[in-house]
């Protein structure tokens, strides 16, 4: 007994020991790094005199991994650019990435674990991790610029939404289905969509729609892991939808696409920002794809007409000449300038601190991404989405896959929304 | 055992008591919030190991139980209607209260499962346990009045007699120095509670009860000629794991300050099996060290490989610190048992020089149900 | 054509390729009562070197270079893991464990090959569907049909009339008495292994095929909602596997059409009715439909 107790002390003890030594330094001190006052500005966490400290959480290796890889890397080739050029407010920005996998429990070890060296989040990904961290974040006045699009977070000071929301996408692209005479007053819409925050936000666009159009929804709600659409297209088909409404993964997209095509639907597909990856065109699904979806969503892509939109595509496929071209990559650019913006109004207020940050962010109005992002972006209404303007853009075979005019499109009916209704 | 041993023993345990308690003036927060995540594991892992290392009894179910702690806790403890229109109810009991309420909650939903459990047999119980995990998280994403759906709900704050384990109640409290926020002061808890299930834990295996349970894993039927009510005693030990199951639930809401269904899903229960199987099938230490290593290793894994260049272009092979964890885990899994496959704790006791395992508690071949 | 028999077709035809899925893990069981776990990683590697190779060798030259592959990986599996722990004196629970380390090192490798793609499979029959009774199949589902048939019948033929498949029962049902018989009890499991990981690959290749759009990141994962359907037919009965697959199809499905129907229950149910499926199969037969009750003798 004794042996194995002492055994059981060797385990614990020495590892703790060992940690101890490593642990150096004593936490009493709470070391202000940068807090206080560097030269005239007030700085925060994160600041020194010559560099500012952000943090990105995100998946790297989940399911959102497609999408977020190419996200943080434009991240990363956008301030290692601005570096370059000077930095902002005379310092070089600095980004500390974290992966967590979609795995709440790891995101929020991380995010202690970085949070107090950060003046802010450059990136935040995945709705349940962003749904845990939210009570710290607004402990921590941090900011955090999300890469998702739900109106819900709309009201949180702190959170910096880049785009239009999914039920605003949704909307827009109800709206212009309508305006080609593919749906009617009296038809019903079939929407397919994910539990959770980002399905039932689109789910709300497409019901507000047709509430305003005499339509009528046929709701579907499925798993992330839900990869085989049968089913749900035979209740659409049953329904006699004339157009189905898809809030979900790219995968979903494919398959409903074609079983709906094989089923002899012909209907139009409208699918929000993340249900689109180029990757569709080579799947089985491929032509019913191209014949059938409008991807509705405010991030450019990437082969729009557009000078800034050009410019970063050209920029990426040099920095990273083996990866696959997709609307994150423009997204991540965006994403990385609207925070240099806020960093910049900060700077002018002489305030780097984290409560600075979010004040700065809602003084800003009028920001053009290059046409990155559809539309100026508008901080400054509490509680509204910083645009409300789309890109329809259908699949084509061309570099990112998708196609569309250099001109945005925004409804009435998705001005006259209420977000918070 | 010679008195100069005891003594030894003693010191040692003394040590480790005092080396515990004084972590929170040196580490700093991720230090701390894993540690409060082990913390949590390891009363599940220790109520898991009742259940299928001392009675037998596949589970894996004990994602949802844990499920009904953090949830329940949350819901008898909150309903501050202070925030959003569409905030989650609760019955705002003193937090003490909505604790124990959840143990006993859970444990009621085990006691009321455990004829089914009964029923099933081996690996049919196992698998099909997995079902109560997948119909937990359904409730949880759409009875969105009571769990807050997707979005979830927060965990109100512990509190006893006025002191609150947040950074709150009392403000800026400050102990040698070191500012004492929420989660230096939720490790204490946390660490009278882990003291507690394993005193628990131990005693009941030490005692008559323990070796009832363990009769009927070895032998249903030697245990049930020997006049021990098998079904009674399998259902009370699924009471008791999933209440144990109820108070790691509640400890992970308070380490997460806000649950998620995500957290409560398939794999959880994954996780804990290994735990009890890493750490050996049987040994109530074993489940400590299991859930240590299990929970505890990827975080701290994760936090030193930033010194690895987490992006390198694209097809340039570049690993994922995510992925190195993962690669560790199932190394791990894999290593332990093929070298040790009864766990860390016969590891342990083989370093210590014991030949074999010296604790009945442990399986050993001639124990195992023979059909010949 | 009423909504029911449509759903329930649809249904047979996604529960064929739970069957195909399912047929693998019960013939490990079978033979070697393992609860495989890896078998999800194993299939990821089937439909990954198919996705791979397709360009290359075609959709069935492929097909055949991952059912190799994954015979042998399965078959090692076997070889060097599973029977170094059986030697440590490992029982079923810690051997279900093992293989789930296997099966998150072998998944998280393939997780990183296959990366942030989406890789189609190169199915010859494509989108093109044919109507059965008046509803539209996908062909690749008739394919998978036809084979899981004819599979099944092969394993009972050879369950029941060949000398291996009798030399597998016994090593299954008393391994020692099978050993004084001089029935070599390596062989038999590496090859039940091997077999499986052969049933993987096929499955694999159909699982990923349309109307999925192919392999991703998250295949190994998906492969687990196969495990209902193996355990409702009966973890040791191979015909099992295939009414299992096929009651797990249809159930999926039919929660799935009539999601507007049963939203009282809350919507989404399609990942859950499978085990409620399988816990109302296992309350009135607990070993599953076709399994053989565990007989207890003192």
């Amino acid at each position: 007994m004794t042996r194995s107790l002492k055994v059981a002390g060797i385990w614990l003890a020495v590892p703790l020991v060992a940690a101890v030594l490593v642990a150096c330094g004593s936490k009493g001190t709470e070391s202000s790094s940068g807090s206080g006052d560097n030269g005239d500005i007030k700085v925060g966490p994160g600041v020194t005199a010559t560099t500012i400290k952000l943090g990105a959480l995100t998946d790297l290796s989940g399911v959102f991994a497609p999408l977020a890889e190419p996200l943080t890397q434009a991240n990363q080739l956008y301030w290692k650019q601005r570096n370059a050029e000077g930095g902002v407010c005379d310092r070089k920005v600095e980004l500390e990435i974290k992966d967590h996998g979609y795995d709440p429990q790891k995101a929020v070890v991380q995010y202690r674990d970085f949070s107090a060296d950060i003046l802010g989040l450059q990136q935040l990904l995945g709705s349940p991790i962003t749904a845990a961290l939210l009570p710290t974040l607004e402990d921590d006045q941090m900011i955090a610029l999300l890469s998702a699009w739900p109106s819900s977070l709309l009201s949180n000071e702190n959170i910096i939404i880049v785009g239009a929301t999914y039920d605003i996408e949704m909307i827009n692209v109800l709206d212009y289905l309508k305006e080609k005479g593919k749906l009617k007053s009296g038809d019903t819409i079939g929407h397919l969509y994910f539990e959770g925050e980002y399905g039932e936000n689109g789910l709300k666009g497409s019901k507000y729609f047709a509430s305003e159009n005499d339509m009528k929804v046929v709701e579907q709600k499925i798993k992330a892991t839900d990869e085989d659409m049968t089913g749900q297209v035979a209740a659409f088909k049953r329904a006699g939808v004339k157009a189905i409404a898809v809030t979900t993964a790219p995968t979903q997209l494919a398959s409903v696409a074609g079983i709906a095509a094989a089923q002899g639907m012909n209907v139009p597909i409208v699918g929000n920002n993340p249900t689109y990856d180029p990757a569709l065109l080579k799947s089985p699904a491929a032509e019913a794809v191209k014949a059938n979806a409008f991807i509705s969503a405010s991030i450019a892509p990437w082969t729009l007409d557009k000078g800034g939109v050009q410019k970063v595509s050209q920029e990426f496929k040099a920095a990273y000449p083996k990866s696959v071209p997709k609307a994150s990559v423009q997204f991540g650019w965006a994403q990385a300038e609207v925070m240099y913006q806020i960093l910049n109004k900060a700077c002018e207020n002489k305030d780097l601190t984290r409560a600075g940050l979010i004040k700065a962010a809602h003084e800003l109005s009028g920001i053009d991404t290059g046409g990155l992002i559809a539309g100026p972006l508008d901080y400054t209404q509490a509680g509204q989405p910083p645009t409300r303007a789309v890109y329809i853009a259908r699949p084509a075979d061309v570099p990112g896959g998708l196609k569309a005019l250099p001109d945005t499109f925004e409804s009435e009916t998705a001005k006259s929304y209420d977000v918070a209704g | 055992m010679s008195d100069r041993r005891r003594l030894v023993l003693r010191l040692l345990l003394l040590g480790l008591v005092a080396v515990l308690l004084w972590v929170p003036l040196y580490f700093e927060a991720f230090w701390l919030q894993t540690g409060l995540f082990a913390m949590s594991a390891a009363i599940g892992a220790i109520g898991l190991q009742l259940l299928v290392g001392v009675t037998g009894q596949l589970s894996l179910a004990h994602a949802f139980f844990l499920a009904v702690g953090a949830y329940g806790y949350c819901f008898l403890a909150g309903g501050d209607q202070s925030a959003a229109l569409q905030a989650p109810s609760g019955l705002g009991l003193p937090t003490w209260l909505a604790m124990i309420g959840a143990v006993v909650f859970a444990g009621l939903l085990g006691a009321l499962l455990s004829p089914i459990a009964g029923r099933l047999r081996g690996i049919y119980l196992g698998l099909a346990s997995i079902g109560l995990v997948f119909i937990g998280q359904h409730i949880l994403f759409n009875a969105k009045g009571v769990t807050g759906g997707f979005n979830g709900r927060d965990a109100e704050p512990f509190s006893l007699f006025g002191f609150s384990f947040s950074n709150s109640h009392p403000d800026n409290l400050v102990i040698l120095g070191v500012p004492y926020g929420g989660l230096e002061r939720l490790w204490y808890l946390g660490l009278l509670l882990v003291g507690v299930s394993w005193w628990y834990a131990h005693n009941i295996t030490r005692a008559r009860p323990g070796r009832a349970l363990l009769t009927i894993r070895d032998s249903p039927i030697a245990a049930a000629v020997m006049g021990v009510n098998v079904p009674v005693y399998r259902a009370a030990a699924f009471t008791v794991s999933a209440m144990y199951a109820g108070l790691a639930g509640v400890l992970l809401a308070l380490a997460f300050g806000r649950i998620v269904p995500d957290s409560f899903g398939f794999l959880l229960s994954i996780d804990f099996l290994v735990m009890i199987v890493v750490g050996g099938l049987g040994s109530i230490g074993g489940a400590l060290a299991g859930a240590l290593l299990v929970s505890a290793l990827p975080q701290i894994f994760d936090h030193y490989s930033g010194s690895l260049p987490l992006l390198g272009d694209p097809g340039g092979g570049g690993l994922q610190p995510a992925e190195a964890a993962r690669f560790l885990y199932g190394a791990a899994v894999v290593a332990v048992l093929i070298f040790a496959p009864d766990g860390l704790s016969g590891l342990g006791r083989r370093l210590a020089g014991r030949r074999r395992a010296a604790s009945p508690l442990l399986r050993t071949d001639s124990s195992k149900e023979s059909t010949a | 054509m009423s909504q029911f028999f449509e759903l329930l077709i649809s249904g047979l035809s996604l529960g064929c390729i739970y069957a195909l899925i399912a047929m693998g893990f019960v013939v490990v069981f079978k033979a070697t009562n393992v609860v495989n776990f890896a078998h999800a990683s194993i299939l990821m590697l089937g439909a990954y070197l198919v996705a791979r190779l397709h360009e290359q060798l075609g959709f069935f030259g492929a097909l055949g270079v991952a059912i190799l592959a994954c015979a042998l990986s399965a078959a090692l599996i076997d070889l060097v893991l599973v029977r170094a722990l059986r030697r440590q004196g490992g029982d079923q629970d810690t051997l279900a464990i093992l293989t789930i380390g296997i099966n998150v090192l072998l998944g998280t490798e393939l997780s990183r090959r296959v990366g942030t793609d989406l890789l189609p499979t190169g199915a010859p029959w494509g989108s093109e569907v044919t109507h059965v009774l008046g509803v539209t199949v996908p062909q690749t589902r008739i394919a998978a049909a036809v084979i899981a048939i004819a599979l099944m019948v092969v394993f009972w033929l050879a369950f029941t009339r060949s000398g291996w498949g009798v030399a597998m029962r016994s090593a299954a049902s008393d391994p020692e008495a099978a050993a004084l018989m001089g029935i070599p009890l390596g062989r038999v499991a590496y090859g039940a292994w091997a077999i499986a990981g052969a049933l993987a690959a096929i499955g694999g290749a159909f699982f990923t095929s349309f109307p999925a759009a192919g392999v991703n990141n998250a295949t190994g994962l998906l492969a687990l909602t196969a495990i209902p359907a193996a355990v409702l037919g009966g973890l040791d009965s191979t015909g099992g596997a295939v009414v299992g697959g096929l009651t797990i199809g249809v159930a999926t499905t039919m929660a799935a059409g009539y999601q507007d129907q049963i939203a009282f229950l809350g919507r989404g149910l399609s990942e859950v009715v499978p085990y409620i499926a399988l816990l109302l199969v296992l309350l009135w037969r607990p070993s599953g439909i076709f399994g053989s009750r565990e007989v207890s003798r003192v």
